[in-house]
């Protein structure tokens, strides 16, 4: 048996023991019924985390040793039997979620979260290992649903109502093969082609919430780590079924289709980076920064798809591999944000830039953990998110001179758009950064804080120190992405096959020439020793003083940490930027407004409160219930 | 070129850039006083207050986090080592297959941030307002950065920055794109340089001003330098020890006038702090008319 098999059975098994609990727990989270003593949280929590460990590993092993394995369980629909497929793409995707998730359960304070945990393992799995087309609509359905559930939205009805317009797309995935014939690309120049290609692009766009779908803005109790898990990983679900049907499933792409990735793309992470750089929450910063990875890979994606239409094998294997690596890195930055976020919150009781201030003094390994993730999001050199973009950037380069002028055009104008994301991203990271760490507490809960159990730090620190790695050593990273090529893209598979030959002019030209991290960092090194030894030789030695306090009126003693009004705060370091930003880029207008099933959503939601979180709790558990027992109750080819 | 000759010829542009650094500071304070009708520092002036600065006390605050030294430290050697990646002189120097525009921006970047969260660790309201300015200008340079990276990746085809300069001696862009991408330059070095000065002049003291201080004008001189490669004659490869002298003195003369420019229209114009999104904006704007350009150029060819 090959090690691909070994790790789908591994990973169908981890998955089953995720979900069924998680499905059994639900009922009994919704109040139902009563909880039962053997899904007393943190066992189970514990025992995920060990599982998800293990599939990772089984994950690497795939990545290293190559192969597929694929799986036709004798279930679903008359003629359409349910078929699960493992190969290096799959698994390069899954690694981060099972990394999250598992990093995330042993992080969890005594494992509350498990439940909603393992139901988005056992659903992530099943929708990236999906080989047909209903499993996989059926998969994406489910967790746009669980995703909605476990972040409960700040504007309920807005959100349900995109909610469920998003489930209904998601469904795309399955009615593609009706649509057009066998694949989305099966003939491309037809018009039932273009509708699924459309459909399916709204598919991606729902799970990876852009637009013209709303933020994910969650308004999140203290400490909840599921909801913050579930943001940060909406823009690999949605990204991973947009390169399964976009990329992977067509064979020959029109150049068309790139133009709606690259602008709704490089719109949505200048959008997301904006609303980062004006939330006053860290978990609407999240959010953001969550928006703003997704656009970039959805320029990624529309990059290849152009590649792709010019027949440019190599330039599309450039790109892909610059969105993986991208998206790779976004997925452990947005982690790592969420974590600590969570850590923050709990520890330091508040969620608002305000209330917040001075935690590096209290939470060292926190705030030190959340450089480096913040780090990364904001693609600063010698990070792991610098990586993917700089691949990102050269692949966008080598199509601006390839394409044609409007493509070119169009490429450009991504290229400013991502520009513009990177630079809000940057201004947003440094502002979390420092009003939340930096400077003096603003409440007495921050300057009181406590540190963050033992695991939470662990985990912290392993997922910094990953992402530490990625950013010196991209290479690392690349090689894992190189046989995720292969499998995705039909021309990859012979670029890697001329590459095991010994003559690798893939996996040479897609290095990271020109940009040489290790070097970089061992220069930046050699030039801070210089500089320390200088300035320690050469210079007074510092002396501890009191601040200035400029000049304003001493605090009351009852301020013992002086005033914190005085000090720079979240809106003073947003300004004058907040002013100056377009208010359309803050605050995208969510999709469907005023349509009638928003206003039917509308009056629902004008319900007696018990009444509407009675039914809104029952519709997941009730849906999941329903699939489950039609995947496992329809037995393959009854029909027939 | 033996790789012996490429080690001294990186580490002469070293001591050049951070010798010639202060200088070129003072020019510009110059040539900003004397455009504002008064006789101004000596040229030497950023010398004497560096040497000052080393003999004074350095004051940390009571609430500063051990982050603070790091931070300080690191936007000078990302400084420093964004300023080895930029040929002055010539080409073909030991750092020259790293001096990907792109990273340079980033190391930029990521130096500048690292100067904001130093300024604001000790939660004071002077430096963090100087800090916010410092945080925008950083931000707000990406955009215009990548764009004008852009044009002269168009125009070059690498974003290699020694391979960019040989290209460009050989065959230069069309002159629209190419005033367009020198316009979109000189606004970017102009806004960079604007925001930086004052701000750090109230979160440090002694040796960490020292530091800042000459982070920033090397900073100044970096833009200088990238603004002068782009200006022909372009720096060539070392052939001879007369084509090195010829290449020095080009380089040397090329950034004292962009200097005395850069000085003289700091001086006329008010400054302002608002001022720094507008030149960033300029900046980008005029990148992307080079790259609409160039693209329209390259399909008419």
């Amino acid at each position: 048996m090959s090690v691909s098999a070994l790790a789908l059975i591994l990973l169908l098994t981890v998955g089953a023991l995720a979900g069924l609990p998680a499905l059994a727990g639900l009922p009994a989270l919704a109040g139902l019924l009563p909880r039962p003593r053997m899904l007393r949280p943190l066992p189970l929590a514990a025992g995920l985390a060990v599982l998800a460990g293990l599939a990772a590993a089984a994950c690497v092993a795939v990545l290293i040793v190559g192969g597929a394995a694929t799986l036709v369980l004798p279930l679903g629909l008359p003629g359409s039997p349910v078929g699960l497929t493992l190969d290096p793409f799959t698994s390069l995707l899954l690694l981060p979620i099972l990394l999250g998730i598992a990093a995330s359960l042993v992080a969890a304070p005594r494992g509350t979260a498990a439940a909603d945990l393992g139901a988005l393992l056992a659903l992530s799995v099943l929708l990236l290992l999906a080989a047909d087309a209903p499993t996989l609509g059926l998969a994406a359905v489910a967790t746009l649903l669980l995703l909605g559930r476990i972040a409960r939205p700040a504007r309920p009805v807005r959100a349900r109502a995109a909610l469920i317009v998003g489930a209904c797309l998601a469904a795309a995935p399955a009615l593609l093969p009706v649509l057009a014939g066998s694949t989305p690309a099966g003939d491309s120049n037809t018009a039932a082609c273009a509708a699924a290609y459309g459909l399916a692009l709204l598919a991606g766009l729902s799970l990876a919430a852009l637009p013209p779908f709303g933020v994910a803005l969650p308004s999140l109790p203290p400490g909840s780590v599921a909801p913050a898990i579930a943001v940060s990983l909406r823009p690999l679900l949605g990204s991973a079924v947009l390169l399964r049907l976009l990329v992977a499933n067509a064979a020959a792409p029109p150049a068309w289709w790139c133009a709606a990735p690259l602008a709704i793309g490089a719109v949505a992470a200048a959008s997301g980076a904006a609303i980062a750089l004006v939330e006053i929450r860290l978990d609407r910063i999240s959010a953001g920064l969550a928006r703003q990875a997704a656009g970039a890979t959805l320029v990624g994606v529309g990059l290849t798809l152009l590649a792709r239409a010019s027949d440019l094998p190599l330039l599309a294997a450039l790109a892909l591999a610059g969105t993986l690596l991208q998206l790779i890195a976004a997925t452990l930055g947005l982690l790592l944000l969420a974590l600590a976020d969570a850590a923050i919150a709990s520890e330091a009781g508040s969620q608002r830039l305000d209330r917040l201030g001075g935690l590096i003094h209290r939470l060292p390994g926190t705030a030190w953990g959340l450089l480096v993730g913040l780090a990364s999001l904001a693609a600063l050199p010698l990070t792991a998110g610098f990586a993917g973009a700089w691949l990102l950037l050269q692949a966008a380069l080598a199509a601006m001179r390839a394409a044609g002028p409007a493509s070119a055009l169009l490429v450009l104008l991504s290229v400013a758009g991502l520009g513009a994301a990177a630079g809000f991203s940057a201004i947003a990271a440094t502002r979390l950064f420092a009003v939340t760490c930096l400077g003096r507490p603003r409440s007495p809960r921050a300057a009181a804080a406590t540190l963050p159990p033992l695991p939470t730090r662990l985990t912290l620190a392993a997922l910094a120190s990953l992402l530490g790695l990625l950013g010196l050593a991209p290479s690392l990273g690349l090689r894992l992405v190189v046989p995720a090529l292969a499998a995705v893209l039909p021309e990859g598979r012979s670029l890697l096959a001329d590459g095991r030959q010994g003559a690798r002019p893939d996996v040479a030209s897609l290095d990271m020439v020109g940009f040489a991290p290790l070097l970089l960092c061992g220069a930046a090194l050699v030039i801070a020793v210089l500089l320390r030894w200088l300035v320690r030789s050469r210079c007074r030695q510092p002396a501890e003083a009191e601040v200035w306090d400029g000049g304003f009126a001493r605090p009351p003693p009852w301020l013992p940490f002086g005033d914190p009004a005085l000090q720079a705060n979240a809106a003073s370091l947003a300004w004058p930027l907040a002013e100056i930003l377009p208010r359309w880029l803050i605050r995208l207008p969510i999709w469907p407004r005023a349509s009638p099933l928003a206003r039917r959503f509308r009056r629902l939601a004008r319900r007696p409160p018990q009444a509407s979180r009675h039914s809104g709790r029952l519709v997941l558990p009730a849906l999941l219930i329903a699939a489950l027992a039609w995947l496992w109750l329809a037995p393959a080819g009854a029909g027939r | 070129m033996s790789d012996a000759l490429a080690v001294l010829l990186l580490l002469v542009h070293a001591a050049l850039m951070l010798a010639a650094a202060p200088l070129v500071q003072g020019a510009v304070d110059r040539a900003a006083s004397l455009a504002q009708g008064r006789v101004g520092p000596p040229l030497l002036q950023p010398w004497r207050e560096l040497v000052r600065l080393s003999r004074k006390t350095t004051l940390v605050p009571g609430t500063a986090s051990p982050l603070r030294q790091p931070a300080l430290l690191a936007a000078s050697t990302l400084s420093i080592t964004a300023s080895l990646l930029v040929p002055s002189f010539c080409r073909g120097m030991a750092g020259a297959v790293l001096s990907d525009l792109v990273a340079v921006g980033g190391l930029l970047v990521a130096a500048r941030l690292a100067l904001v969260l130093a300024a604001l660790d000790d939660g004071e309201a002077s430096s963090g307002l100087g800090a916010g300015r410092l945080l925008h200008a950083a931000g707000l340079l990406q955009p215009g950065w990548l764009l004008l990276l852009a044009a002269l990746a168009l125009a070059t085809g690498t974003t290699n920055l020694d391979a960019m300069l040989g290209a460009l001696g050989e065959a230069l862009p069309p002159a629209g794109a190419a005033s367009l991408a020198l316009l979109a330059v000189l606004a970017l070095a102009l806004a960079d340089s604007e925001a930086a000065e004052t701000a750090t002049l109230d979160a440090f003291s002694g040796a960490d001003l020292l530091l800042a201080s000459h982070a920033a004008w090397l900073r100044r001189l970096l833009w200088l330098t990238l603004l002068a490669g782009l200006i022909p004659p372009a720096p060539g490869l070392p052939a001879s020890l007369f084509g090195l002298a010829e290449g020095l003195a080009a380089w040397a003369i090329k950034v004292l006038v962009l200097a005395i420019a850069l000085g003289a229209t700091q001086g006329l114009a008010r400054r302002t702090a608002l001022r720094v999104p507008a030149l960033m904006g300029l900046g980008a704007l005029g990148a992307l008319l080079a790259g609409c350009l160039l693209i329209a150029t390259q399909r008419a060819a």
